[in-house]
């Protein structure tokens, strides 16, 4: 162990030396090199990630547009569904509505073929009448008395074989 | 080496082929001896190492080699950064890193067969010489770096409170040349001690028992040249730190 | 007195003194193991691997003395008895309080085993890394007296003896620092497991610190050394080796205390585990800086002594 001053400015021009050369030759390229390589993994990893965005995005409209399409044909669906519901109804019911109706024309033709036919016997029943009482009594009788007569007779009648409208 | 060669050296064991000028350069009169031609030596491999590994980077590493390399640069960044901080490991990375590999390879030459007695090999970090050098070194850069980066703020430390700079200017100074006084020391005792426990269990028992300086010494090569790099980097990490 | 008899009598205290620091240790961490094993009889094996390792290391520094009484044995003159007897002794010191420190952090160890039986693994490694430079200090003393043996002359007797001794002062101001900071890492480790790595490397840099206190006594006998050629410069070599053997000492023991208060915080505050790093080495250095200057201040006089 002793101290030289040869050793020392040897030292120190050796050290100096080596630094510059180290840096130039060592420190410098590589450090660049890992700089680079360091941007690039940077922007390789910031391209994957917007690729991903980029992904994620069209995905999310891809799953709009289904979903929009899907909501569409429900609706379509729907809609018809119910203007078949609407239109059956309304058959049904012109269905009903013209029964209803038939059933009552013929309800109306039969009361009034009743109305007729009662009105036809009771027209018979008081010529008949008349006739036979003439026949009997053997009198004429004008016609204006034997009318009382069968008015008289027919308000003996019973209610429901009277006639609706008994003329005079 | 014989038991007698200790005391042919007045006692001086290890370090002592130091003496041993190949040749003097003209004009300067500086002697080349056994501690400049190691360091040639170590700053050959180092730089051809260097030069061959980086000759063709390649963006994704090819060869187990770079990838060596950039392993080594990326450690040293990482481990500077987790004591003084990203943006300063940065930029003192090239000092910091050539200061660590110098000191550990100087340190690791002394470990070698026949280190300090073989002519042209001698472990430079065992002569204080080299070590107050590279001490120098640190000491400058250190200084340097403080008044470029702060101008002269650097110096507030040494003046502030005011009315206590009578004492702490003289301190502060004071401080400032201990520091490289220090680091110089412990390495050079550390390294040249480590030797002389090598050689003397060697000569004492020659089977198996210096097995255990030895393994220590590699340990405390590689943990001096981290203590020396540490210290400097905390050094330079202080003397470019606003105030605190 | 014949040389050989103050030789041997030295020679045998200091291996008694060895055997007895070694023993001690061995002892202490051979319980603690049997205790930790008790209270968690799972890890048994990882735990025996821990104590043979530590154990190994204790043995080694007997061993230690053994070999420089063996060398010593075969090189004592009239002349230099004194320095030999000194130096086997100064040796076996410095194994006695590198092995009582490393006895401590083996216990430390073998309780943070049990504790912690996932970590015992960091805990291995911590403790070890911590063996290992208390296992230098010794050596370094072991150099030394080598190194002194080649040198010393009946002239330089009092520096020798001194050099010696001073290294073995210095080395168990080391050892006891080195012991006490890696018992505190071994508890940091058990108490917060998650900060061992942190705990490792604050706990490594504080021994460096410890350790470069027993350099520089080192380094200064070697500069002393060269230059002890005169009786002047030989009694000042051995005033000057004192003074750095008690500068170490008081700094050694100083940065024990700190390297412990920094394990500390480092388990209390694992977060700020960088920042009490980088606080420890800069209040580290300043202690360390004391020894250096009574280092530097013996360099510049050892120049004018003649």
């Amino acid at each position: 162990m002793e101290f030289t001053t040869n050793e020392l400015i040897w030292s120190v021009i050796n050290f100096v030396v080596f630094f510059l050369l180290l840096r130039r030759f060592l420190y410098r390229p590589v450090l660049s090199l890992l700089d680079a390589r360091k941007a690039e993994v940077e922007k390789s990893l910031e391209a994957a990630e917007r690729a991903r965005q980029e992904a994620e995005a069209s995905r999310a409209e891809y799953e709009r547009r289904l979903a929009e399409a899907r909501t569409e044909a429900q609706n379509l669906v729907s809609r018809a569904q119910a203007s078949a519901e609407k239109t059956k109804t309304e058959i049904l019911d012109q269905a009903s509505r013209q029964a209803e109706e038939m059933i009552e024309r013929a309800r109306k033709a039969i009361a009034s073929e009743k109305e007729r036919a009662l009105n036809e016997v009771r027209q018979e029943l008081a010529e008949l009448a008349v006739l036979a009482a003439s026949k009997v009594i053997e009198r004429s009788l004008d016609v204006e008395e034997h009318r009382g007569l069968v008015n008289d007779l027919v308000k003996k009648l019973p209610e429901d074989t009277r006639p609706a409208d008994t003329p005079g | 080496m014989p038991f007698w060669l200790l005391a042919a050296h007045g006692g001086e064991g290890a370090g002592a082929a130091a003496r041993d000028v190949f040749f003097t350069i003209p004009v300067v009169g500086l002697k080349v001896t056994s501690i400049q031609t190691t360091m040639w030596g170590i700053m050959l491999v180092v730089l051809v190492v260097a030069w061959l590994g980086t000759r063709r980077l390649e963006r994704v590493p090819r060869t187990r080699f770079q990838a060596f390399l950039e392993l080594t640069v990326d450690g040293f960044e990482t481990f500077f950064a987790s004591i003084i901080g990203r943006e300063n490991a940065r930029a003192f990375l090239p000092f910091l890193g050539s200061l660590f590999i110098f000191i550990l390879l100087s340190n690791y030459s002394g470990l070698l067969p026949g280190a300090g007695h073989v002519p042209g090999l001698t472990a430079p970090t065992s002569n204080w010489g080299v070590t107050a050098g590279l001490a120098s070194v640190v000491f400058v850069t250190v200084q340097y770096v403080g008044i470029k980066r702060r101008g002269l703020r650097y110096f507030k430390h040494m003046v502030d409170p005011w009315f206590l700079a009578p004492l702490l200017l003289p301190l502060g100074i004071i401080e400032e040349f201990v520091r490289p006084f220090a680091l110089s020391l412990r390495l050079v005792a550390n390294i040249f001690g480590g030797e002389t426990v090598v050689l003397a269990v060697l000569m004492a028992v020659p089977w198996f028992l210096p097995v255990v300086p030895l393994l220590l010494e590699v340990l405390f090569g590689a943990i001096q040249a981290f203590i020396f790099t540490f210290l400097t980097a905390i050094y330079l990490a202080t003397a470019v730190a606003e105030e605190h | 007195m014949s040389p050989m008899v103050i030789f041997s009598g030295a020679a045998v205290l200091a291996m008694a003194l060895a055997a007895f620091g070694s023993a001690y240790s061995q002892g202490r961490t051979g319980a603690a193991a049997m205790e930790s094993i008790r209270k968690k009889p799972e890890s048994a094996a990882k735990v025996r691997t821990t104590m043979m390792l530590a154990l190994v290391f204790m043995e080694a520094l007997t061993l230690f003395v053994f070999a420089i009484v063996f060398v010593l044995a075969g090189r004592v003159t009239p002349d230099i008895a004194v320095f030999t007897a000194v130096a086997v002794v100064s040796m076996a010191a410095a194994a006695l309080g590198s092995a009582l420190s490393q006895g401590r952090a083996a216990v430390a160890a073998m309780e943070s085993s049990w504790r912690e039986p996932e970590e015992s693994g960091d805990t291995r490694t911590s403790m070890m890394l911590g063996l290992v430079f208390m296992e230098a200090l010794t050596l370094f003393v072991f150099a030394i007296v080598f190194v002194l043996t080649g040198s010393v002359d009946s002239s330089r007797v009092l520096f020798g003896s001194a050099a010696v001794a001073a290294m073995a002062l210095a080395a168990i101001g080391s050892a006891v620092a080195q012991g006490r900071t890696t018992q505190a890492a071994m508890q940091a480790t058990w108490k917060q497991p998650a900060a061992a790595g942190h705990t490792r490397t604050s706990m490594m840099l504080a021994l460096v610190f410890m350790e470069a206190l027993t350099l520089f006594v080192f380094a200064i006998v070697f500069v002393l050394n060269g230059r002890a050629t005169t009786p002047a410069a030989n009694l000042f070599g051995a005033a000057a080796v004192a003074a750095m053997a008690v500068a170490a000492l008081g700094s050694a023991l100083s940065q024990g205390r700190t390297g412990v208060a920094a394990m500390e915080a480092t388990w209390r505050q694992p977060e700020a585990a960088g920042d009490i790093r980088t606080s420890m080495m800069l209040a580290l250095v300043f202690m360390e800086a004391l020894t250096l200057f009574v280092f530097a201040i013996i360099f510049v006089l050892s120049g004018m002594v003649t």
